[in-house]
């Protein structure tokens, strides 16, 4: 499926950002468990968990890059289908915790519906938009690519998932604009939407995103309940300094005032105990590592390919900043793993897939290989 | 085709700024969070994960003047209980039913204090003994925890109770000596800081301070708990024959000041305190000190010394009581309406004539009057440092120049129209049997910390009167107690003085209650040298109100049973009485 010249271009660098990402959050996933798990890594940790699943992913990264990239575009409908399909299901007989249904159990494997979903939706919009390239200017082509990705994250946000809808607004925002849609339609879009979150404030948020968003403006109204991770995970990534307290050195982290530290509040882990520059280590990983993601977008040979790489890249991007944000309170509490750090195989296992569609793009961004 | 690449690369440029402006976002606040903040932030981590506890030093004991204890610690367990144990309601029924026989705390009790608390850890039950605490630990109850404590202990009762007062559950005292000696009985507070982690618990391996508490002072009072005994069981008899309301008897040193006994009634139980309701509270008061009265007859004894010590009257100077004694348009009669016709002067006392205490009065002039009163320390603490102490009051030309006439120094002549506490009328006694100097009271005898004994020292408040006068005002004391018939006041083999008082008494907002007194002996003892001075005080005796009837008796037998306890060897001439 691969001419062996074009192996050449194949993108080392950014399958080393993407290895020094998840090695780093094994390094953090390992101090946060280290009270529940003081006996080391064995079998039962959620560390060798974790780098099993980035094994797999390297291997679906690898198989994603040696089939055609354009294949998926032909699969595109299909997978569209597929992904509503999962998001419908997930709402009927999903596992339920912490008050909503995000997960399937499949081989005994939980499966996160929406972040499979992302994926294969931002390859329906890339062919969607990139098939009708001659028109993109016009409103129909811009309304039915925002019903494409509407329905997903209106489904993503019954679970309730709100982070995870934002994102596919966010991959969207990006794609339409990489497309060529006119901003003004966007902007009149952003307007729109502006005007109805009252409306959405009291409609479409649940009880529980209410109680989030107040909680965002004071965490100290709820010190020990709601606001306690807000408040704790604050804490630690201030006290953190500018050196940080030392890895498994973090009192927050380690004396378990953090919930969920392996996941959503990851990033408090590193600020208390690498500190501002440990957080500048990872942003500069990130930094580099979407660079490379654009750059693929910038060489791909087609629209389509860009397309898929522009959503990819916004994808990682805003998963980046509302996990980071959540933990360092500039927005209220969302859940949001943070790419390739946080601990959780469907996410991982996307992200590589994700690589693999990227580097697929760069191995074939010369038309004739000489 | 050139116009399309171009706005490619200009949004992929666009793209590429997004992801440097989040990055920026991010590292702005993070560099307000981590660098301008930290210190806050450190602060308040340190806060969330880092406990102070405070540790209390044995609590020091009361000791009375020869070392016996009156209040003592005793090293006891508190039952703690960890909420969260408790939180499933079928293992806190089962665990409180077995810890109930045990520590004898109701079952439900126990439960109910527990449930719904979100503090980490509980008391359930207080002061378990050794035994008790075996028990408990054998029963190995998951979130059952013993914790090393202290209780207060009285082997001898509750003898002195107001005097003593009482110790709160967190170990510091809350009236009387307790409360006033908290910092010296309590010791120094020690500190425990240790790091927990989000349940509360204590890190085994965690950073831990401790500044160890020091153990509180041994307080030795000046209270013979031999005669502390006595006077409580004397007032306690007198009250029950006289169906009074209620009492005090205090016993001093004169040579020294030193409070040999302090006692009221009615009183509380400092053993098992009751505080279910502001009335039980008020029987902690100690009333020797915080309560005042209108002393009555007793007060002639000041009236006298000031005629006597200005060298207008002597004991033998010749008087003639008409029966009647005007002061401004107001007339003083005898407690009997009697006119005795020729009186000497002893036989105001003796006889204790209304109109001759006002004619010395007069004849001293309102000047020396209220002098001598204020040289007795009347309408001022007398210092004694015994907590809620109150000063009495005194009207005089001088502090009440609008409302003052000179029937009021007719009145307060002989002890009305001016308070007293119980303890300012002994001291007025002790500085006549101490040759005129009057000595503060004191209930300290020495304190003795962990390495080192601080006596206190007796302190002379100042001579008051000349020890001639003195040794005059004796005489007659001892001609008064002369004049009493012997099946009142009879003391075997001692000489003794003494002046007898019965006073209205005084209602809140001003005038007297009707039929209703206060009977009191204020006595020395042995005569020629005394070594103790007591004022035995009945309130609202039943029948007869006279303080010869009613209180001289209690001051007998105190006697009595004072003087060969202290080995004061009889008088001679007591002896050859005797013998007769």
């Amino acid at each position: 499926m691969i001419d062996s010249r074009a192996a050449r271009h194949f993108d080392f660098l950014l399958v080393l950002f993407a290895a020094c990402l998840v090695v780093y959050g094994g390094l953090l996933i390992y101090s946060a468990q280290l009270s529940e798990h003081p006996g080391g890594v064995n079998l039962a940790h959620p560390l060798t968990k974790q780098l099993v699943f980035a094994a797999f992913g390297l291997c679906l990264m690898f198989a994603v890059a040696w089939l055609d990239y354009r294949v998926f575009g032909q699969m595109a409908v299909g997978l569209y289908v597929l992904a509503v399909l999962m998001l419908v299901a997930v709402l009927v007989i999903g596992d339920s915790a912490y008050g909503s249904r995000r997960w399937f159990t499949f081989a005994g494997q939980q499966i996160q519906a929406s972040e499979i979903a992302k994926l294969f939706v931002i390859v329906a919009l890339a062919r969607y938009l990139a098939d009708r390239q001659a028109r993109i200017k016009e409103v129909r082509v811009f309304l039915i690519s925002l019903a494409m990705a509407a329905v997903p994250a209106a489904l993503v946000l019954a679970e309730p998932d709100m982070g995870s809808a934002m994102v596919f607004g966010a991959v969207w925002v990006g794609m339409v604009l990489m497309a060529g849609v006119p901003v003004r339609h966007v902007l009149a879009l952003g307007g729109m939407a502006f005007s109805l979150v009252p409306f959405g404030m009291l409609v479409v948020l649940g009880e529980y995103q209410r109680e989030r968003i107040r909680l965002f403006f004071d965490p100290n109204s709820d010190p020990l309940g709601g606001g306690f991770n807000i408040l704790q995970g604050e804490i630690g990534i201030g006290s953190g300094g500018i050196f940080g307290k030392g890895l498994t050195e973090g009192s927050q982290n380690q004396l378990g005032f953090l919930q969920t530290s392996t996941t959503d509040y990851i990033f408090s882990v590193l600020g208390e105990e690498l500190g501002l520059v440990g957080a500048i280590v990872l942003l500069l990983l990130f930094t580099a590592l979407l660079f490379r993601g654009i750059r693929a977008a910038s060489i791909s040979s087609d629209q389509f390919g860009r397309l898929i790489a522009t959503g990819i890249v916004m994808m990682i991007l805003f998963q980046v900043f509302i996990n980071i944000a959540v933990n360092i309170r500039i927005v209220p509490v969302t859940g949001i793993p943070l790419p390739f750090v946080s601990q959780g195989g469907s996410s991982l296992l996307m992200l590589f897939a994700a690589l693999g569609l990227l580097e697929g793009i760069v191995l074939r961004h010369r038309k004739l290989e000489f | 085709m050139r116009g399309q690449k171009w706005s490619t690369k200009w949004r992929v440029w666009t793209v590429m700024a997004a992801i440097v402006a989040v990055a920026g976002v991010l590292i702005a606040r993070l560099g307000q969070l981590q660098i301008l903040n930290h210190q806050e932030y450190a602060a308040e981590a340190r806060l969330s994960h880092v406990s102070e506890d405070t540790l209390s030093g044995r609590r020091g004991a009361l000791l009375d003047r020869n070392g016996y204890p009156l209040a003592g610690s005793q090293d006891s367990f508190d039952l703690m209980v960890e909420t969260k144990a408790w939180s499933d309601s079928k293992n806190a029924t089962e665990s409180a039913a077995a810890l109930s026989p045990i520590a004898g705390v109701p079952a439900e009790q126990m439960v109910a204090s527990v449930a719904g608390n979100s503090i980490y850890e509980l008391p359930v039950a207080r002061g378990l003994n050794y035994d008790q605490a075996q028990a408990v630990r054998k029963l190995g109850l998951r979130g059952v925890r013993l914790m090393a404590s202290s209780q207060r202990v009285y082997p001898e009762g509750n003898l002195g109770a107001q005097l003593l007062g009482f110790v709160g559950q967190d170990n510091s005292g809350l009236t009387g000596l307790e409360s006033d000696l908290n910092d010296v009985l309590g010791g120094a507070k020690g500190t425990l800081t240790y790091e927990r982690d989000g349940l509360g618990n204590q890190l085994a391996v965690g950073e831990r301070q401790e500044v160890a508490a020091q153990a509180g002072a041994n307080v030795v009072l000046t209270i013979d708990r031999y005669i502390q005994r006595l006077a409580e069981t004397e007032l306690d008899k007198t009250i029950e024959k006289t169906k009074a309301t209620g009492g005090s008897v205090i016993i001093v040193q004169p040579k020294t000041g030193e409070i040999l006994a302090m006692a009221s009634r009615p009183t509380a139980d400092v053993t098992k305190p009751d505080l279910s309701d502001d009335s039980k509270l008020a029987l902690f008061r100690n009333k020797a000190v915080t309560d005042t009265y209108e002393p009555g007859s007793v007060f002639k004894l000041v009236t006298m010394a000031c005629a006597l010590d200005q060298g207008l009257v002597g004991a033998y100077t010749p008087w003639h009581d008409s029966g009647v004694f005007r002061a401004d348009n107001w007339t003083i009669r005898n407690w009997d309406y009697s006119a005795n016709g020729d009186q000497s002067v002893t036989q105001i006392l003796s006889k204790s004539l209304n109109t001759g205490a006002a004619w010395l009065s007069t004849l001293a002039g309102s000047d020396q009057f209220y002098s001598y009163v204020d040289r007795f320390g009347f309408g001022k603490a007398t210092g004694s440092g015994l907590g809620g102490e109150v000063a009495g009051q005194v009207h005089t030309p001088a502090n009440d120049p609008a409302n003052w006439r000179s029937i009021d120094m007719a009145t307060n002549s002989f002890g009305q129209g001016l308070s007293a506490t119980p303890l300012q009328v002994l001291m007025s006694a002790a500085a006549i049997a101490n040759d005129g100097v009057m000595m503060k009271p004191k209930v300290i005898k020495e304190i003795a910390y962990p390495g080192h004994v601080q006596a206190v020292a007796p302190e002379a408040a100042g001579q008051v009167i000349k020890p001639e006068t003195a040794r005059t005002l004796r005489e007659m004391m001892g001609v008064v107690v002369d004049g009493i018939s012997p099946t009142l006041l009879d003391v075997q083999g001692y000489k003794v003085g003494g002046k007898t008082g019965t006073a209205n008494l005084t209602v809140d907002g001003g005038g007297y209650k009707p039929d209703a007194y206060i009977s009191s002996f204020l006595g020395i003892a042995p005569l020629d040298n005394p070594v103790l001075a007591v004022l035995v005080k009945i309130d609202e005796p039943q029948g007869t109100p006279w303080g010869t009837v009613v209180a001289a008796p209690a001051f007998e037998h105190i006697v009595e049973g004072a003087l060969p306890y202290l080995k004061i060897p009889p008088t001679e001439t007591a002896l050859v009485s005797d013998q007769r």
